[in-house]
């Protein structure tokens, strides 16, 4: 287990400093992504667009209905999936841990790729209301009844221990990779390749109305993360500490739990599987400013944005006008970078 | 002195003639000169017009002619990039009826971007009518007729095969052998179109719908007479087929009677689709001939110059 | 005051605890004692609800321990455990400050913030301050956590509130001098107000400052008293299985005297 000694920045102004150096990167970064995609657009003529723009031009018509609801996805997602990372390393008391440990995301992947095979046999009044919408919608209720199900196997006894949560998830993962290996035998061609992209991940297509609702749900959930802060702190401490300093042990765990589930669920259900970013972005955060959630959950929260955002950016831009799909990037990004903090620590320690 | 009338209608049409002439999309409002094709066939189709200078940005799935290839890729036909379709400013998008995802064509839609998508019925049997309305859409139906016409010798071809046809053989497609069990076709593909218009029974298509893997003791059950499989045209597998239990002891290994045929040459519903299926007709059934002054005209694969 | 009646601790077949009974009011310093397997932490556990009771009855200030809301227990009782599994490097001062969670809505940040300081200042601890948590020994780890839990109680103790510290092994890591210190600082908080009560494996540590002791010897309380009366020859060859005797000399705190022919 990654047990660090010490934060490289220890001091509380500089931790204040480092996150609102954060949030001006995540400012810039948004003005950027909104200039730089396939169709060219000036700065000078974002700033006009942003401000009033003439309806009709297609410069318009790609800022508004196509880079800026991206934009704001994308930072939601980021933000959503770090924050639920960095509750999920607290309560699990492990900087590895991740909300896909225990069958989070599978749950969504269950619900969508269950949405998009039976489409057009068992699920097609449901595909048929929601249209466009059936697929995610298909990912979100996966994700909370898969939840749900985590949830009261872990409740027996009003325990939720983290053993049972563990148990449990791993338990449901299993069982959800058996129903999606079924669910793939009996694919169609085109199903096939439909659940395949799904499970690389995506940012494209989505208009505001499409977005709004995960926006809302990640935004709820991380101002609900952010107040965990201090029991989170104490809750590190061990369980039994912060009973005796009267923390809720079992209702911390409880929520931190839903809050992930909501998250994941509202980012998932939109872009697909998007790896890495809920476990690398709070585990370097932690790495620069330690364990303190009231830095460290905004810090994810920013972080979690920048970094997607830029995953995004190399996404569009890199091989146009085709993409990329954006969970190679991630990966490919945060990979390394992961490898030269940890370098950079035990040299540190000198080891 | 009195002006002459004629010259006077003459200098009036010189100048409407001019005005015309000067301002072209008076006459042709609907003239899409930027094109972005989300699909091989359609791809194909508009190569086949001549009118591949108006494609602007193509699909993954557009191969054929191998030049297509050298046009903006914009991504697989079932995943089109949004910006990228876009960045090169088209005024027509036109997609198989595949095309996706349905909210990238959306927004598109939303944007202002002409598109048509063709309809699902997208079978061996309509591709003239899928080649007549590529024309419209292209104002150049003369050449859409005369295309059609030109492919007619196929479909004529086809059914002078046909007619001398005495058997119905049991067919079976074999996508691929690489992984693990082979991949065949069922019903509702469009192989299986394909085999039954060449006059051949899908062996297959009683067990299952789509394309699915055939296991070990099903596919010795089966023994199909002819088998397909796709690959380098014209060059014989039946050396990797004869090698799996699958096939070993079929009557198509023992009579020499595994064809490979070129994917998007057979399956892609293009205009070189009837004469592949003439083609094919020829090889699965004996005792049959070509009509008289028939010929292969269209490249079975991309590496030959185009039609 | 606390009191415990009746307690039965199981777990599976095993009996840990056995009609074990306790009372302490506020103001005094017991220490629980036995060997080995004795159930001493078992019964601390039980009293701040850290393992279930299979029977038993624990009541502070006459009110049911399962009757209250656990931020007003933590207002009022704290808890030194033996062991901490916290690997994550917060400063020592971050770790004390934690303990100003439940009395954020009572007591103003300066007020907290002194108190703080004050138990730094208590446990020596005060230049380690900026410290991170995983670079201290053993013994200072111990220390710190002593001056979280102290803080935790000082809002209790200003105020003169019953308050309740419980404390399991202090001494574990500790070197002779703070040995000493650390039950110095015990009885020190007991005069305060607070009833202390702590499991202590050193008979002669137990003797110097207690008030009262409660010997534990497999799971069942076999004596109770002064440490003068508890702590004779036939009570200890009984339970520990040695021949020794408790002698105190003039300005000396108690020492246990071990006959050669007991090794």
């Amino acid at each position: 287990m990654l047990a660090l000694s010490q934060s490289f920045i220890p001091v509380g102004s500089a931790k204040r400093m480092l996150v609102t150096g954060l949030l001006v990167a995540c400012f810039m970064i948004g003005l950027i992504s909104l200039a730089i995609g396939g169709v060219d657009i000036s700065l000078s003529q974002l700033v006009d667009i942003l401000s009033y723009g003439e309806a009709n031009s297609l410069q318009h018509a790609v800022i508004w209905e196509i880079r800026l609801p991206r934009l704001l996805l994308t930072m939601a997602v980021g933000a959503g999936l770090a924050a639920s990372g960095a509750a999920m390393q607290a309560i699990f008391r492990n900087p590895l841990a991740d909300p896909g440990l225990i069958g989070i995301t599978s749950g969504a992947a269950l619900g969508a790729i269950a949405t998009i095979v039976l489409g057009n046999s068992l699920l097609s009044t449901f595909s048929e209301t929601y249209g466009i919408y059936a697929v995610p919608m298909g990912a979100f209720l996966g994700c909370l009844v898969i939840c749900a199900l985590i949830y009261k196997l872990s409740s027996q006894g009003n325990q939720f221990t983290i053993i049972s949560l563990l148990l449990a998830g791993i338990a449901i993962n299993a069982i959800v990779s058996a129903f999606i290996g079924i669910l793939t035998l009996i694919s169609s061609d085109a199903e096939l390749r439909d659940l395949t992209f799904w499970g690389m991940g995506s940012l494209a297509g989505n208009s505001f109305k499409m977005i709004t609702p995960s926006l809302v749900i990640i935004s709820v959930c991380c101002l609900f993360f952010f107040k965990m802060a201090k029991p989170l702190n104490i809750y590190l401490l061990g369980e039994q500490q912060a009973k005796h300093l009267g923390v809720n042990v079992t209702a911390l765990k409880k929520q931190a739990f839903i809050y992930t589930a909501l998250c994941i669920g509202a980012s998932v259900s939109l872009t697909g599987m998007i790896g890495f970013v809920g476990f690398i972005v709070p585990h370097i955060m932690r790495l620069l400013m330690g364990p303190d959630h009231r830095y460290l959950m905004p810090a994810s929260i920013l972080g979690g944005a920048i970094l997607l955002s830029l995953a995004d950016i190399l996404a569009r831009t890199l091989i146009l006008p085709s993409e990329l799909p954006i969970g190679l990037i991630t990966s490919a990004i945060g990979g390394p970078f992961f490898l030269v903090m940890l370098l950079k620590t035990y040299q540190s320690r000198g080891f | 002195m009195k002006v002459k009338p004629w010259s006077s209608h003459f200098v009036l049409s010189i100048s409407l003639l001019c005005v015309f002439l000067l301002n072209p999309s008076a006459n042709a409002e609907s003239n899409y000169e930027r094109i972005v094709v989300s699909g091989g066939s359609i791809t194909e189709i508009i190569y086949a017009l001549g009118e591949q200078s108006r494609i602007v940005g193509v699909d993954s799935t557009s191969v054929f002619p191998v030049q297509a290839t050298e046009k903006a890729q914009v991504g697989y036909v079932r995943n089109i990039n949004v910006e990228g379709v876009l960045s090169l400013n088209p005024d027509l998008l036109l997609g198989e009826a595949d095309s996706g995802p349905d909210k990238v064509i959306q927004q598109l839609k939303n944007i202002g971007l002409s598109t048509h998508i063709f309809s699902e019925n997208d079978h061996f049997f309509a591709i003239e009518k899928k080649i007549s309305k590529v024309a419209k859409l292209l104002n150049v139906e003369q050449k859409g007729r005369d295309l059609n016409a030109y492919i007619q010798t196929d479909r004529k071809a086809l059914a002078h095969i046909l007619s001398q046809a005495t058997t119905k053989p049991n067919v079976l497609f074999v996508l691929s052998l690489k992984a693990g069990q082979p991949l065949v076709a069922g019903s509702d593909t469009s192989a299986h179109d394909v085999i039954k218009a060449a006059g051949g029974h899908n062996v297959a298509s009683a067990h299952f719908s789509g394309w699915k893997p055939l296991s070990t003791e099903a596919a010795i059950a089966i023994n199909p007479d002819v088998i397909i499989t796709m690959g380098r045209h014209g060059k014989s597998q039946s050396l990797d087929v004869a090698k799996i239990p699958h096939f070993k002891y079929s009557n198509a290994v023992k009579n020499n009677k595994v064809l490979t045929f070129n994917g998007s040459y057979l399956l892609g519903m293009s205009p070189r689709t009837p004469q592949a299926v003439t083609e094919l007709a020829k090889a699965i059934h004996s005792g049959v001939s070509y009509p008289n002054n028939y010929r292969l005209r269209a490249a079975q694969t991309s590496d030959k110059k185009a039609l | 005051m606390l009191q415990a009646k009746n307690i039965c601790v199981k777990v599976g077949s095993n009996t840990l605890l056995n009609d074990a009974e306790l009372t302490v009011e506020c103001g005094r310093l017991h220490v629980v004692i036995g060997p080995n397997g004795a159930g001493k932490s078992t019964l601390l556990k039980a009293l701040c609800a850290d393992v279930p009771l299979y029977s038993g009855n624990i009541t502070y200030q006459s009110k049911c321990m399962n009757d209250y809301q656990p931020t007003e227990l933590a207002q009022c009782r704290a808890v030194l455990t033996q062991n901490y599994d916290c690997e994550f490097p917060f400063t020592v001062q971050e770790i004390v400050d934690m303990s100003h969670f439940v009395h954020n809505e009572h007591v103003p940040y300066e007020q907290l913030l002194s108190y703080s300081k004050q138990a730094l200042d208590t446990l020596n601890v005060t230049e380690l301050a900026n410290k991170s948590f995983t670079l201290l020994s053993g013994g200072e780890k111990q220390r710190v956590q002593f001056a979280r839990v102290l803080c935790q109680l000082l809002p209790a103790l200003a105020q003169k509130k019953p308050c309740y510290l419980l404390i399991d092994e202090p001494t574990a890591s500790l070197d002779l001098y703070h040995q000493y210190q650390v039950m110095k600082l015990a009885r020190d908080i007991a005069n305060q107000g607070a009833a202390v009560i702590a499991v202590v494996h050193d008979l002669a540590l137990a003797a110097s400052f207690a008030d009262a002791i409660t010997m534990l010897e497999k799971g069942k309380v076999v004596a109770m008293g002064k440490p003068a009366d508890i702590l004779n020859r036939a009570q200890l060859q009984k339970t520990y299985q040695i021949d020794a005797q408790l002698s105190q000399q003039a300005e000396h705190l108690p020492s246990l005297n071990i006959a050669h022919t007991a090794i």
